[in-house]
């Protein structure tokens, strides 16, 4: 391996030990099982690595691995269809063990079409602003507010009075 | 005019969601080191990357070869081919004009064609315009223009007025493990598979589904599939997402397409010298 090589790697691996924790969070929350979250998370930093080059000069290389995380789980949705595996996966397995409003809350992700399922762990758990989310999932913003405000009416239906877990937070 | 503003009554509603996602996301179970595993596929990946150029330099040589077996796409007619002694210079591969391709900026995780080494990305641009010009030709004239995009070898674009209807034709090999898939709808997803004959015993799979856009609307896009050799055929159209509008072909026509002699000498040659990388199972999500 050359120095740049090597040095290239032990940038990308500071970067990834830094983050995996981060990255596997959102997974989870997209995913809404620990296994698949981990299988996602493994294969974006692979696909990062691959494009090291690339994204260690990025701007914000959490960005672009928040990017690449998004759009593999995208990715894989479709290709899951489309080989016909959806059928057992389109209500994801419910999580086994957890409280209670963890478990209603990841019940309800996984009725969520997978793409509005990713805008809402966009917009309320990354926390990043309508544009962004826009950006990132290649639609307009009105898509995103459109669907998030869909969801969000879901999410309420299945999570209940806000009041039950006033006292949890 | 915002039609879904993000009022006051959504705040407490959002907050719900917030706290109920932080706190699920907190519990997630332990996770181990990713970093040396990461690090294992993501230099095979890149040694991946590196063989298929490599391969792909082959087909070059095979452009020629390629370009002499080829009509006029142009104006292609099964009449109409030229002669198919000498190999053609390149320029006259194509009768018709040549098309812009549509640019796309790559993503964060995504390659695109201007990352190939000069000789295979001006071989897939090649492909790519003769792929253009017959899919121009056989898809439904609402299509509009079918141009290429330079992302990747398999991805066209029709446009017609404020419409963008994207198209993938792709020929994707297996390494000898090129397998039928099930064919069933899924009524929940409003998908529908059937499993239809392609020609000379041959199968394929023609696939409807819709999807749900804004506002509520469906917009429906179709698909074929197919095995041949060692490759898996895809050829799909999307609706306009943005627009809320279907790909303006039926299955029935997307199977006409694959069955016409002009399209089937492009996946032959496509089966013969491969531009996608090999297919393989992908894991995540």
């Amino acid at each position: 391996m050359t120095a740049d090589g090597s040095r290239d790697s032990t940038r990308f691996e500071q970067f990834a030990r830094a983050y995996q924790r981060r990255l596997y969070r959102t997974a989870y929350l997209l995913c809404g099982d620990a296994e698949s979250a981990r299988d996602l998370t493994q294969t974006t930093l692979a696909k990062l690595f691959q494009y090291w080059h690339r994204a260690g000069k990025a701007d914000n290389p959490a960005a672009y691995a928040r990017t690449v995380l998004t759009r593999t789980y995208l990715a894989e949705r479709r290709r899951r269809l489309r080989d016909f595996l959806a059928h057992s996966h389109v209500d994801a397995p419910p999580p086994s063990v957890g409280p209670e409003l963890t478990v209603t809350l990841l019940t309800a992700l996984a009725e969520l079409p997978p793409r509005a399922r990713a805008m809402v762990v966009l917009r309320y758990w990354e926390d990043l602003d309508v544009r962004t989310v826009a950006e990132l999932l290649r639609c307009s913003e009105s898509t995103v507010k459109s669907q998030c405000s869909r969801s969000l009416a879901t999410l309420r239906t299945r999570l209940g009075d806000p009041c039950l877990y006033a006292t949890r937070t | 005019m915002d039609m879904f503003p993000e009022s006051a009554p959504q705040e407490s509603e959002e907050r719900l969601v917030r706290e109920a996602m932080a706190e699920a996301a907190e519990g997630a179970p332990p996770l181990p080191d990713l970093v040396p595993v990461a690090l294992a596929v993501g230099r095979a990946r890149r040694a991946r990357a590196r063989a298929a150029i490599g391969g792909g330099m082959v087909g070059v040589v095979a452009l020629g070869v390629f370009g002499a077996m080829l009509p006029s796409w142009g104006t292609a007619s099964p009449v109409s081919a030229r002669p198919t002694t000498g190999a053609p210079a390149p320029t006259s591969l194509h009768a018709g004009p040549r098309r812009a391709p549509v640019h796309i900026q790559p993503t964060p995780g995504e390659s695109s064609m201007a990352d190939l080494p000069a000789a295979e990305r001006k071989r897939q641009e090649e492909f790519q315009q003769q792929a253009a010009a017959v899919l121009n030709e056989l898809l439904p004239a609402a299509f509009g223009t079918v141009r290429p995009v330079d992302l990747a070898v398999s991805r066209y674009q029709g446009s017609s007025g404020d419409h963008v209807f994207p198209v993938v034709f792709s020929v994707r090999p297996t390494g000898g493990l090129a397998q039928e898939p099930p064919c069933q709808d899924v009524p929940a997803a409003k998908y529908q598979c059937e499993r239809v004959n392609l020609m000379d015993g041959m199968t394929a799979h023609a696939i409807t589904s819709t999807g749900i856009s804004k506002g509520g609307k469906e917009v429906v896009g179709v698909s074929v599939s197919f095995v041949f050799k060692d490759s898996t055929v895809v050829l799909s159209a999307d609706g306009d997402d943005s627009a809320a509008v279907s790909a303006p072909v039926t299955a029935d026509q997307l199977l006409r397409v694959a069955r016409d002699e002009r399209f089937l000498r492009l996946v032959r040659y496509a089966e013969a010298s491969p531009m996608e990388p090999r297919q393989e199972s992908a894991h995540g999500g």
